[in-house]
């Protein structure tokens, strides 16, 4: 089953994208920051990480290069309010770009595109 | 949008202002870029982009994290990507460090844009060329095969060939011991003095010793009343090739002075390489008993035909029927005498009628004193084979004699000398190329650590040696397109390489570089001297003649008369102060290479500086 790792400091909205991801039939992990995600991703192999930017104890670009750095092909989108917050950095690395709205379809259609995209790269 | 097959760019740098301005002059250049402001970011990237990314331009400091070195080492440990490391040190360690490193070059910052994509673009051509290097390593190591077979299949053939010549020294000895031995008086004579003389000849003569005739006119021997008609016997066999056979009555004059009649014949023959007349006489009063003539002629007919080495067949003319062929014949075709007495020429000879015509007709044309036939073996096989033909008679009939060589092996080894040779042709052009390549590749090294340092004594020292490894190049771009026989022409080499002065020092109208080349041809090791010594001669006399004047010209010539090759270098400026300039790297080198070649070099001041160097060519 394809697994995914939402990093997300808000809980609440954390919760509502676990759920509607596990609607999808995906197998969903939680983490509240960088640092508990960087944690995640060296005891787990996940096939998707979604990440958003500002977060406390460590935010989201620093954890972006914590993760790449363990596992350099793993599939990443950035989820995120800030739609003028793109760094370079980000623009280069991660899969997929997406900002945050009340409606999470973009969210999942990009989630299918980059899973697409990576299998068919194999 | 790519330039030199370079689109996308990783920019690997700390300080932000720098990086900006950096990928400012990289986009207006027409580059994409990427930006990584430490180590770890441009790993990261390059590990998540290498595909897209054509080249990373990799600043060596980078603050805190790791070092540029040290990134590019992870990076190449799992993709392939041309590095270009940009820093603001020229300090040995760290030139070193990158060394260490698969480097495509090292940029010191505040780069000019044109030293930017001279950089971008060489970078890119070595990757590309490493990759094309990897690749025809192998086909070089090929090719190195190849090269031993031709060097082996070479000294088998001069093995061969000394072999050949070993038996062709044997049987002109034994030619020479039986015309030596023969009881008639046969000499032969080139340019009308005596080349050769047997025995009998000799005794003929009232000789004891060959030096007594050897050398000597043959006229001197001749009656004078008989002069004016061998004069016309001896433009017959000379001109046209063609025996005289019709007995000639004459009388000889004996060294003391006494007179003998003979009776003479004549065929043209080759000897010692000269073209010349072999004459057989007989003594008329001593042939009077013709049972005497005709024991001597056949005594004469069996040491020529039955003992020879050499194939002999005789032939009918007539109807081609074979009449008799010697021992060395039998064993050649593989029948037996009778049997060969039993067929005609046509059926040894492979070739049509028209074929035989064609061939006699070309054999004529060419000046050739044989023919090439093809005959048939007994076995079957057939064989190549070159033919020796004339008159003769034997015992009163008319026949035509034939000496037969078999020369299939020796045209089958020419066949693939010839293959060979074309082969090393090729790869000897291929080597060419790839040294003119080198050459261009370190001149612009030369250019790009000119053109960025600020002494100007470095600076002008680098564009010199640049100048020279240039004309260096020029050459060896020439030889790959030439035919390679170790010699080249004057005027294939020198034009492009005063051009390329011209070009280098970008002369406008004020210097006029004037030019005079022959055809004539010089060793290529030569001509690297020589072009090293104009490059240096020219390039003195632009940057010191003419500092006082505001027009000036230069004159380079180079010619040859029969013995000795010139070559002049003039001009019309202040002239050369004596203690100046002889002491600097480049006229050094002109005396050097001088004297390597073992020239003469003279100078003079009259009205400008003149060079006259003379040489006598390497054959």
């Amino acid at each position: 089953m394809t697994k995914i790792l939402v990093v997300e400091d808000e809980q609440y909205q954390r919760e509502l994208y676990a759920l509607e991801l596990k609607d999808e039939g995906y197998d969903v992990d939680q983490a509240a920051n960088g640092k508990d995600a960087v944690e995640l991703v060296k005891t787990n192999k996940y096939d998707l990480v979604i990440l958003d930017i500002r977060m406390p104890e460590m935010d989201g670009i620093e954890a972006l290069g914590k993760i790449l750095s363990r596992d350099k092909k793993i599939p990443i989108i950035i989820y995120t309010a800030y739609s003028n917050y793109k760094s370079n950095f980000m623009t280069w690395t991660a899969d997929a770009y997406v900002t945050k709205s009340s409606n999470l379809d973009e969210l999942k259609n990009k989630i299918k595109e980059v899973l697409e995209n990576r299998s068919k790269s194999k | 949008m790519s330039k030199y097959g370079v689109s996308l760019i990783l920019l690997v740098e700390d300080e932000a202002i720098i990086a900006m301005e950096e990928a400012m002059i990289l986009r207006s250049e027409g580059y994409e870029v990427v930006q990584a402001f430490s180590g770890e970011e441009a790993v990261l990237i390059a590990g998540r982009r290498n595909a897209s990314i054509d080249m990373i331009l990799m600043d060596i400091d980078l603050g805190s994290g790791i070092d540029g070195t040290e990134a590019a080492r992870q990076i190449l440990e799992f993709c392939d990507i041309p590095i270009v490391f940009l820093s603001s040190h020229t300090e040995k360690e760290i030139v070193d460090k990158t060394e260490k490193i698969t480097s495509y070059g090292y940029i010191v910052k505040n780069f000019p844009p044109i030293i930017l994509n001279t950089s971008i673009k060489m970078a890119h051509k070595l990757y590309l060329e490493k990759k094309r290097v990897k690749e025809s390593n192998d086909a070089l190591a090929e090719m190195n095969e190849n090269l031993k077979a031709v060097n082996s299949e070479l000294i088998k053939w001069r093995l061969e060939e000394e072999k050949r010549s070993k038996e062709l020294r044997e049987s002109d000895r034994r030619f020479r011991s039986i015309v030596e031995g023969a009881p008639v008086p046969i000499f032969i004579q080139t340019d009308k003095k005596f080349a050769f003389l047997n025995h009998t000849a000799l005794k003929l003569f009232g000789a004891v010793d060959h030096a007594e005739l050897i050398g000597k006119n043959v006229f001197e021997r001749f009656h004078p009343d008989y002069h004016d008609k061998i004069n016309e016997r001896i433009k017959k066999i000379n001109e046209k090739g063609s025996p005289v056979r019709d007995f000639f009555k004459q009388r000889f004059i004996r060294l003391d002075g006494s007179e003998v009649w003979v009776e003479t014949v004549g065929e043209p023959v080759e000897y010692e390489g000269k073209k010349g007349a072999i004459v057989f006489a007989r003594e008329i009063a001593a042939a009077s008993n013709a049972g005497d003539a005709l024991l001597a002629e056949e005594s004469h007919y069996d040491s020529l035909f039955e003992n020879n080495h050499a194939v002999m067949l005789l032939i009918d003319p007539e109807s081609g029927q074979i009449y008799d062929s010697n021992p060395a014949a039998v064993r050649f075709y593989g029948w037996t005498r009778e049997e060969i007495c039993r067929m005609k020429i046509s059926e040894i000879n492979t070739l049509s009628i028209e074929e035989i015509k064609a061939e006699m007709n070309l054999a004529v044309k060419l000046k050739r004193n044989h023919f090439h036939f093809k005959h048939r073996l007994a076995d079957g096989s057939v064989r190549n084979v070159e033919v020796y033909s004339g008159p003769i008679t034997v015992k009163g009939k008319h026949l035509l004699y034939s000496i037969v060589y078999d020369i299939t092996e020796r045209l089958a080894a020419e066949d693939k000398i010839k293959a060979l040779l074309a082969e090393k042709e090729i790869i000897v052009k291929e080597v060419h190329h790839r040294v003119k390549n080198n050459l261009n590749t370190i001149c612009s090294f030369l250019n790009l650590q000119s053109a960025k340092s600020t002494n100007p004594e470095t600076h002008e020292a680098l564009s010199e040696a640049c100048g020279r490894v240039r004309s260096m190049g020029i050459l060896y771009e020439r030889l790959s397109f030439s035919e390679y026989d170790g010699k080249m022409r004057v005027n294939e080499y020198f034009p492009a390489l005063i051009r390329n002065i011209t070009e280098a020092f970008g002369l406008g109208e004020e210097i006029l570089i004037e030019s005079v080349f022959d055809e004539s041809e010089i060793k290529t090791k030569t001509m690297f001297s020589l072009g090293i010594i104009v490059t240096e001669l020219v390039s003195n006399s632009i940057k010191y003649a003419f500092s006082d004047k505001k027009y000036g010209k230069i004159t380079v010539r180079i010619y040859s008369d029969k013995e000795k090759f010139y070559l002049l270098v003039s001009d019309n400026g202040s002239g050369i102060d004596e203690a100046e300039n002889v002491s600097g790297l480049g006229m050094r080198l002109v005396e050097m290479l001088v004297q390597q070649m073992d020239a003469k070099m003279k100078r003079s001041n009259e009205g400008g500086t003149n060079y006259e160097i003379s040489f006598v060519p390497e054959p």
